[in-house]
């Protein structure tokens, strides 16, 4: 199997495994999925309709939705359907779920993506840039414990009684999103640093005399890397997480407010759709930081 | 140091939780009235201050405000600035901000505690049954989990809490302990897994203890560090996942006050500063000790 089918293997399995697992709560729900979908889209009658009304609308809902049918055979049906790309219309506005997800999506992958780049630069330089530092470790580690804990929201309002000009909300974004992942980096990083400056190959590369700062930028970095690599998948998920909280506080358009509006809506199609779509990415971003760590010579590190 | 103030922080959270009801209420304490002394009376607020008479007292906690009920007296002021009668303003209902923050922490420790507990359970029970089950079973057991840990916690809470409809706490800390009890089994099955593979235990074998003993008297007491480092990531997972999901308008359903809902004002009322950092700082503070907990050195025993 080669690279390539593999990394489309692992996207597909975790595009349907999000469909499968989400439909299944969607049935697990108090409320049946025609229900939820005919108060999503606002079709149900007043409460003070006759009962029969009520039944009429959530039938005709799910027949329109395809809805209808046992819980088991509906699981089969949309999973299936969702495995080959028919995705299901969205329940509020009868739109595809898929054009309802991609729209703004784009904005959402970008941040995601820059604050990816920008936590992998901050984490693995704050930690070389202190390391023959005394104490540098220690500071590292603990401005990266307050940075992990700080909530995404409290952070984004922050940064806009700081900056509260509208050019500068988009780099806040990005700053928001990096922050937490470039901490946990720059916690493995340190740690690893650590450990290598005991190791038997730091004193041989001093012995040759090289610099402990060409020690650090060259060798000790290049060892570094094929472990840093696997935290981009973790990475990239919270930056899609975290992204609904951001794009909700800066009031910036993007997938994570789809996600919120369809979220409060009940719309199930569309929150599935975004949710497999992120997990798609997230496997997509994992299996390639897989590929890195496991690249020849690696192992040695 | 950081172990210190980090446990001095958790035990003022813990308290605040625990001991909500007399710290911040408008039920008085103990009053005497013309019935006589009586703990907690029913009589909340100015109705008990008229029913004191000239003989009568009343100890109130130290903020005599209901977290909940909004003043329909002609007293309701919305987005007060700090003052002497409410020391931290009040919110967009009116309702005193101190108050809400204190049974906040309520909230948040109930969240994190049940998330905690749950996913303990559940991490150990996979372990135990990976650790101990079939080998065949095992590497397709820690596949399973570590695709479900390496899921986004929040974007999995997020989705699960939009789809399933449940907004009650005990849902919410299901949703959150799911993923981390996944976690936490693939941690304590690697580390269960190498202790019974451990000379001294392959000794105690050898020596004729059953498998029982073995596990109860060696393997698990090993295992115990890590089930307590998996259970604070999983306490600070769960507080801030409580503020991005109540933020989000998906956290615990309102009335109830919670860190995320005072944050979630904040934004939408110009970022007045009483909503913002209080709360902000007290879940900050909150997860930076259970993350400070975790990650530092385990002390030397034995």
């Amino acid at each position: 199997m080669t690279t390539a089918a593999r990394l489309a293997a692992r996207v597909l399995a975790a595009w349907v495994a999000t469909w499968m697992i989400g439909w299944a709560l969607v049935e697990l729900a108090p409320a049946s999925p025609a229900l939820t979908a005919a108060r999503a889209g606002g079709r149900l009658p007043p409460d003070e309709a006759a009962p029969a009304a009520r039944d009429r609308a959530v039938a005709a809902v799910a027949h329109a939705h395809r809805l209808d049918g046992s819980a088991p055979a509906r699981w089969a049906r949309i999973t299936a359907r969702a495995a080959i790309g028919q995705l299901p219309r969205s329940w509020r506005d009868d739109r595809g779920a898929g054009g309802a997800a991609a729209r703004h999506a784009g904005a959402t992958v970008a941040r995601a993506l820059a604050a990816l780049v920008i936590a992998l630069a901050v984490g693995v330089a704050v930690p070389l840039a202190v390391a023959r530092r005394r104490g540098g470790a220690a500071a590292v580690a603990g401005a990266a414990a307050v940075a992990v804990a700080v909530p995404t929201v409290w952070l984004c309002q922050l940064a806009v009684a700081v900056a509260p000009t509208a050019a500068l909300t988009s780099a806040c974004a990005v700053a928001a999103l990096a922050i937490a992942p470039a901490a946990v980096v720059a916690l493995h990083v340190g740690a690893a640093l650590a450990a290598l400056d005991r190791s038997p190959l730091a004193i041989a590369v001093a012995a040759r005399g090289a610099s402990r700062r060409r020690w650090h930028a060259v060798h000790a970095l290049a060892l570094i890397a094929p472990r840093v690599a696997p935290l981009a998948a973790s990475t990239v998920g919270f930056t899609l997480a975290a992204g609904a909280v951001v794009e909700r506080a800066l009031a910036l358009p993007g997938a994570g407010r789809t996600l919120v509006a369809a979220a409060a809506a009940g719309d199930a199609p569309v929150v599935l759709t975004l949710a497999a779509a992120a997990a798609a990415l997230v496997a997509l971003v994992g299996g390639l930081a897989a590929r890195v760590a496991a690249r020849p010579g690696a192992e040695a590190a | 140091m950081t172990r210190r103030l980090a446990l001095a922080w958790l035990a003022l959270v813990a308290f605040a939780a625990l001991a909500a009801e007399l710290l911040a209420s408008d039920r008085a304490i103990v009053a005497r009235t013309d019935a006589g002394l009586t703990w907690r009376p029913a009589a909340r607020g100015d109705a008990l201050r008229a029913r004191l008479g000239p003989d009568g007292w009343a100890v109130w906690p130290p903020i005599a405000a209901d977290p909940i009920a909004v003043r329909t007296d002609g007293g309701l002021v919305i987005l007060a600035a700090p003052s002497a009668r409410h020391r931290l303003g009040t919110d967009d209902r009116g309702r005193d901000v101190a108050a809400r923050l204190i049974h906040g922490a309520r909230t948040s420790a109930a969240l994190g505690a049940g998330a905690a507990g749950l996913a303990t359970l559940l991490g150990l029970g996979l372990a135990l049954a990976i650790g101990l089950g079939p080998g065949r079973l095992r590497a397709p057991a820690l596949a399973v989990c570590d695709a479900i840990a390496s899921a986004p916690a929040l974007l999995v809470t997020l989705v699960a809490a939009a789809l399933v409809g449940h907004r009650g706490l005990i849902a919410l800390a299901a949703l959150i302990a799911v993923p981390r009890g996944a976690d936490t089994a693939r941690l304590v099955a690697a580390q269960l897994t190498a202790e019974l593979a451990a000379p001294y235990v392959v000794a105690a074998r050898g020596l004729g203890a059953s498998p029982a003993r073995v596990l109860v008297r060696h393997a698990l007491p090993a295992v115990w560090p890590a089930l307590a480092i998996a259970a604070a990531l999983t306490a600070a997972t769960a507080v801030l996942s409580e503020a991005a999901l109540s933020f989000l308008g998906l956290g615990p359903p309102p009335p109830t006050p919670s860190w995320g809902e005072l944050l979630a004002q904040a934004t939408q009322h110009d970022l007045r500063w009483w909503l913002s950092v209080p709360a902000g700082l007290a879940a900050t503070l909150t997860a930076a000790a259970l993350f400070a907990l975790a990650l530092a050195p385990p002390r030397a025993s034995r």
